[in-house]
Parts: structure tokens; C-alpha cells; sequence
């Protein structure tokens, strides 16, 4: 996501994890922990006229 | 509840707080202010366009787009429960129902991890927001390409 904000025209994008998000069950949250799946917030920026 | 404002989600209907599928909350830092129009993608029942639209007040505008034309009735009844207002359009994140360069903001929650076509809802984002507009979204990412067997199961998509 991050890297297709910035392809897309996007500046100041940032990212910052989402602390304490789990999923509902047990079993997803396993599975999203073996692959780096983790909530995060993103804001960005559409360039104004300068 | 991912440092939503307690006063807000008790004057939230609760029906829409009951039906809520966020990840986090894009109000953190979203920095809405009065005036604003602010687009909320997979607006759902309506819980983060309410918010919204107590953020923006009367001279703002807080518009829902959702796949499902069910929830924009149940978001925009729950809106008028709490004395706000909220358009919602049924539409898809790849091809937003907003003309072009009339947003101040978008916020989405948990929605656009649920897109084949991600790279299409980022250009479509860019393409509603005014310039000097922003987004404050809200999702699931993985650090590693998901197996087949785990994209393929629905139960893993909201669970």
C-alpha cells in the first residue's frame, strides 16, 4: 500500500502500526502472525498547486 | 476500542458501533475541521461517517460509498439518529461514484485490503481529492505474499 501511494502521485505518506489489533479468532491471528500481517494507519497527501 | 473517543461511541447509535469492522481509527489522524468534505470508503453502518460528520458540522459534508446499498440505508438511518446527515452512494472502491477534485479528505477502515485491483482504488482516491487533499486510512497489510489456500477462504476475509 505504501509503495502504491507513492506510484500513485501521493507525498508525505506514513505509516504507523496499530497497536492491539488482534483478529477474532485465535487460529486467523496465528496464521497473520506467520506472515507479517498486521494492521497499520497510512495518511498521505495530494499535492496542492505550489 | 482503538482510542475512539468514549463519548462518541456512546451517542453512537448501536447499531452502528454493533456492526463496526475496522481495524483502527483514521480519526486519529485525520485532523478534520469544519467545513470539509470528507469521503468514507466501505462506509459500512456508518460508525467513522458519523464521527465524521460531527467533526465537519453543517457547512461540511461527509459522503459514504459502499457496495452494498443495504448498508448505505442502514449508515445513513443511523446518521439521522444522531442528528447528522451523510450521503452514501452504492459504488465500488475501483471506480468511486465522486466526481473528480471534490474532497477534502478521505478515510476508509479495513476495506481496501478486501480489493484485487488495489492500484486502482489508490488512482481513484487521488483522482476524488482536491489538491492539497489528504487520506487517513485504516488496514490490514502483510509483510509476505499470502498462500493461495488463505486468498481463497472467506472466512479468513472478516474474521
Amino acid at each position: 500500500m505504501f509503495r502504491l501511494l507513492e506510484e500513485s502521485g501521493f507525498t508525505r505518506v506514513r505509516s504507523a502500526v496499530v497497536p492491539n489489533f488482534r483478529f477474532r479468532h485465535e487460529s486467523t491471528q496465528d496464521s497473520a502472525e506467520a506472515y507479517g500481517v498486521k494492521a497499520v494507519m497510512m495518511t498521505a497527501l495530494k499535492r496542492g498547486d505550489e | 476500542m482503538f482510542g475512539y473517543d468514549v463519548d462518541l461511541l456512546d451517542r453512537a447509535p448501536a447499531g452502528a458501533v454493533a456492526s463496526f469492522a475496522g481495524v483502527g481509527n483514521p480519526h486519529l489522524r485525520s485532523n478534520l475541521s469544519a467545513g470539509e468534505t470528507v469521503l468514507d470508503l466501505g462506509s459500512g453502518a456508518g460508525l467513522d461517517a458519523i464521527i465524521a460528520s460531527g467533526l465537519v458540522g453543517s457547512t461540511g459534508k461527509v459522503i459514504g460509498v459502499d457496495l452494498n446499498p443495504s448498508m448505505c440505508l442502514k449508515a445513513q438511518a443511523h446518521a439521522a439518529a444522531t442528528g447528522t446527515t451523510m450521503e452514501c452512494h452504492e459504488g465500488r472502491m475501483e471506480d468511486i461514484p465522486v466526481p473528480d477534485e471534490t474532497v477534502d479528505v478521505v478515510i476508509s477502515n479495513g476495506v481496501i485490503n478486501l480489493s484485487f485491483r488495489k492500484l486502482k482504488v489508490v488512482e481513484e482516491m487521488f483522482r476524488v481529492l482536491r489538491p492539497g487533499g489528504r487520506i487517513s486510512i485504516t488496514d490490514i497489510v502483510s509483510a509476505k505474499q499470502l498462500s493461495q489456500s488463505i486468498v481463497n477462504d472467506p472466512k479468513l476475509w472478516a474474521s
